[in-house]
């Protein structure tokens, strides 16, 4: 015990693991953060796991399956169609009694906040875990939001953990923590824990017999009004008598430290980073540190006695300041509201370092010399060396589409676009809008109502994604149909989620562990919403999909038309290579070409490239998948089959 | 001797999304928890992986973060000529700097200077030709690995790769890659 009454840590699971391993007694193995946390709800016996892929979260799921497979369990997974439905699917389960687990990235949580705050309400009955993996850059999203603010809106707990061992850990004490107090938890990786890689110690299973019961109980599970103000105040003592047990949990430690002059409060990656950084600059073990695991309900007591203890605070978390604002008594905190911390960006150990030395300047503390790279930076600017930002892939057939597109209806047309892939269609000017999933459907309804009110008739044609139209396009359509608007909608189906990782959707008709389900086709789904004009093609017959284009806009002006929907139909070029391998068309660049460079801004395939030195465009024969779509690309027909 | 599993390393690994820089960064992780060291790294996932720079942290001995901050990286090997550039910050005083280059003199002027006064001994190797020489292209991560185990200062024996790599190979490859680690071991540039 040290001065703050708290236990010192200091990396005990860590050693505990390491000498398991040497003792030969538990077998071992280097796993990501989200392959961890898989292993943690396996081991937790979790029976229910439902999902919607979205980095950083997406390599969860297929973990659950590998280890089910492995240890022969009867797990019910799912790629559930989105995070709403995922989240009621495995809430269901914990009606029954049964472990329920649902996993998704930060924004899906906007999709499933209906559920989350009224389950906070309703509780639940077997242990119910929400994974909720934060994105703090964003290095693959479209916000840096904090997910702890959300367990704060719900009034539900939520754990942060700072390393792959730790996430695995916290994802039974969440399971026990929401069995004993019958609430949903929050489990909140940040990206820097998900995408880590870690020696992992594998624990046996827990074995729950938990048949299914569901209790009738409509007090609490169909609670009108009236009942809802007694979950309301139930759900205020819950979070009471759950935050007197974080005083004292062992998910909050303290590292001691003798310069009481300044503290740091850290939680999750930002923990971790200041752990090591302090080490680096040989103040390992000088100040207190305390981290914090369990940001919400924040543990007063124990923070205001830390804070009591130290001179200054430091508090360190990401991507918001959480903790911060729920500290009381700020008049001795260093943080983000006086500017101390950035408020935008992740918290790298570059940023965390810069934190820490200006703070030791002002302590007038002398560091050791360190590397200096500054010099480094403007070196390497002069080198001007190319950027690389993410394209399609050669032979994508979200290319193929886009360019087609673009040639019939030309840059005055409006184009709303989703999330997936095909977001880079970005580079192709090809994508106008990009606001969430299913935005495409609703952002072309809205601006067609926008300009119709003036009497003007401008082009939209808007793109999604199959696994984004099943996601959230499907409501959207059947609201466009109702209220008249008038659009173009591709739907740009490559029969799987690509960017995530490959995850089969409701289309395909397969299931998460690979067996086959029943499928929902697409085109079924837009029938049903009431579209009268479906077609699908495969948009390498560019000539042909360009003539299909040109029919749906007609249709989409005539007075007895509507939506177009054209499915765009052709698998990703990642998820099956085959049909290019058995049917390719290798494809050559005249000497008549003559540079102007055309083919690689309309089309923008990586395997088009400018040779300088002949001053005309060759093929990346190591890149190019002869798909043989760019020979539509050449307007002076200088691409040709070789 | 130091016993192994005390090491302690800090490695970048850098490249562009094909060029096995996560597959390189493994072989080093599982050769670490053969010899009984913690490991902790990071890894570009999602739209970065389209075409974009990869980057690998890895951090061998007992470490709370996955990351490694600039100035501070003990090795760094990039199978890339332009990201190894972007990635030499991360390079401490008198660490070691590997790239898979041809090119005798690869390094730009200034930046060379920059190496020489932090004492940072910087080699580069052509891996992509041995790679192309036997026919497998995508080995060329192999080759470059070869080669860097080839230097005393690198902490990891020719034979813990070598064993891993046996291990860890997909059979298809398993050949062709034990070759590419050989013939840059032992520097048939």
């Amino acid at each position: 015990m040290d001065a703050f009454g708290c236990v010192r840590r200091c990396f005990a699971i860590g050693a505990l693991a390491a000498r398991n391993h040497l003792l030969g007694e538990l077998r071992q193995e280097v796993l990501l953060g989200n392959e961890a946390i898989a292993r943690g709800i396996v081991e937790s016996g979790c029976h229910v796991v439902a999902s919607y892929p979205g980095t950083p979260s997406s390599e969860i799921l297929p973990a659950v399956v590998r280890f089910k497979k492995e240890l022969g369990l009867a797990t019910h997974v799912e790629w559930s169609i989105n995070e709403k439905v995922a989240y009621e699917v495995a809430l269901a389960a914990s009606y029954t009694g049964k472990r329920g687990a649902v996993i998704m990235k930060q924004v899906g949580l906007n999709v499933a906040a209906d559920p989350l705050m009224s389950s906070a309400y309703t509780g639940v009955k077997g242990g119910f875990v929400i994974i909720c993996c934060d994105d703090p850059g964003p290095h693959s999203s479209q916000t840096e939001q904090d997910t702890r603010f959300f367990a704060m809106f719900a009034k539900v707990p939520a754990l942060d953990p700072s390393s792959p061992r730790e996430a695995k850990e916290m994802v039974k004490a969440a399971f026990e923590l929401s069995e004993k107090h019958r609430m949903p938890v929050i489990l909140r990786p940040a990206i820097r824990v998900s995408h880590a890689r870690q020696n992992i110690t594998f624990l046996p299973v827990q074995e729950l017999e938990r048949p299914a019961d569901f209790e009738k109980d409509p007090g609490r599970w169909a609670a009108t009004p009236p009942f809802r103000y007694i979950l309301h105040k139930e759900l205020n003592k819950k979070l009471a008598s759950i935050e007197e047990e974080f005083e004292k949990s062992e998910l909050n430690a303290c590292d001691e430290g003798q310069d009481h002059t300044l503290g740091f409060i850290a939680g999750g990656t930002s923990y971790s980073v200041l752990t090591d950084t302090l080490r680096e600059l040989g103040l390992d073990g000088r100040f207190p540190i305390l981290k914090i695991g369990t940001p919400h309900p924040l543990p007063q007591k124990l923070v205001a006695d830390f804070v009591a203890g130290c001179n200054q605070v430091l508090i360190l978390e990401e991507p918001d300041a959480v903790i911060e604002l729920q500290v009381l008594d700020k008049h001795k905190v260093l943080g983000r509201h006086n500017g101390v911390v950035p408020s935008a960006g992740e918290l790298t150990p570059e940023v965390i370092s810069q934190i820490v030395t200006a703070e030791m300047d002002k302590l007038g503390l002398e560091l050791p010399p360190e590397t200096d790279t500054r010099e480094l930076a403007t070196l390497v600017a002069d080198l001007d060396l190319p950027v690389r930002r993410p394209r399609l892939c050669p032979g994508c057939m979200h290319r193929a589409a886009f360019f087609a597109m673009k040639r019939v209806l030309g840059s005055n047309a409006i184009y709303p676009s989703d999330i997936g892939c095909y977001t880079l269609g970005l580079n192709l000017k090809a994508v106008d809008t990009c606001l969430d999933m299913g935005g495409a459907v609703t952002i072309a309804s809205g601006l067609y109502q926008a300009y119709h009110q003036d009497g003007k008739d401008v082009p939209i044609a808007a793109t999604i994604g199959d696994s984004t139209f099943l996601h959230a396009g499907v409501p959207a359509l059947a609201n466009a149909v109702h209220n008249q608007a008038r659009f173009i909608l591709i739907i740009l189906d490559n029969s799987i989620t690509a960017m995530t990782g490959m995850q089969p959707t409701a289309d395909s008709g397969i299931l998460a562990d690979g067996r086959q389900g029943q499928r929902v086709a697409i085109k079924d789904l837009v029938r049903a919403c009431g579209v009268g004009f479906i077609e699908e093609m495969d948009p390498y017959r560019v000539r042909d999909f360009e003539a299909l284009v040109k029919r749906a806009r007609e249709y989409s002006r005539q007075p007895d038309g509507g939506i177009a929907v054209l499915i765009a139909k052709r698998p990703c070029v990642l998820y099956d290579p085959t049909p290019l391998q058995e049917n390719p068309v290798r494809v050559a660049v005249t000497e008549e070409c003559d540079g102007c460079q055309y083919c690689q801004l309309a089309f923008e395939c990586p395997a088009l490239v400018l040779n300088e030195a002949l001053d005309r465009v060759v093929i990346d024969r190591r890149i190019c998948v002869n798909c043989g779509v760019c020979i539509e690309a050449c307007p002076k027909e200088c691409i040709v089959e070789a | 001797m130091k016993p192994s599993n005390e090491m302690d390393l800090k490695l970048i690994l850098s490249g562009v999304g094909g060029q096995g820089v996560l597959f390189a960064t493994r072989i080093f992780s599982e050769s670490a928890l053969a010899l009984g060291c913690d490991i902790l790294g990071s890894e570009t996932h999602g739209m970065s992986q389209r075409g974009g720079s990869v980057i690998s942290h890895l951090k061998i001995g007992v470490y709370a973060s996955p990351l490694i901050r600039h100035g501070t990286a003990d090795v760094l090997i990039s199978f890339d000529e332009d990201e190894v550039y972007r990635t030499l910050a991360f390079v401490r005083r008198g660490g070691l700097c590997f790239v898979n280059s041809s090119r005798g003199d690869f390094w730009d002027a200034g930046v060379e200077a920059y190496l020489a006064r932090n004492e940072i001994t910087a080699h580069s190797f052509g891996a992509d030709k041995i790679a192309l020489e036997l026919g497998s292209p995508r080995s060329s991560n192999l080759a470059l690995i070869g080669y860097a185990v080839s230097v005393p200062q690198l902490p990891f024996g020719h034979d813990e790769i070598k064993a891993t790599i046996e291990r860890i190979t997909p059979s298809r490859f398993r050949v062709v890659n034990l070759e590419a680690f050989e013939a840059g071991y032992r520097r048939e540039q």
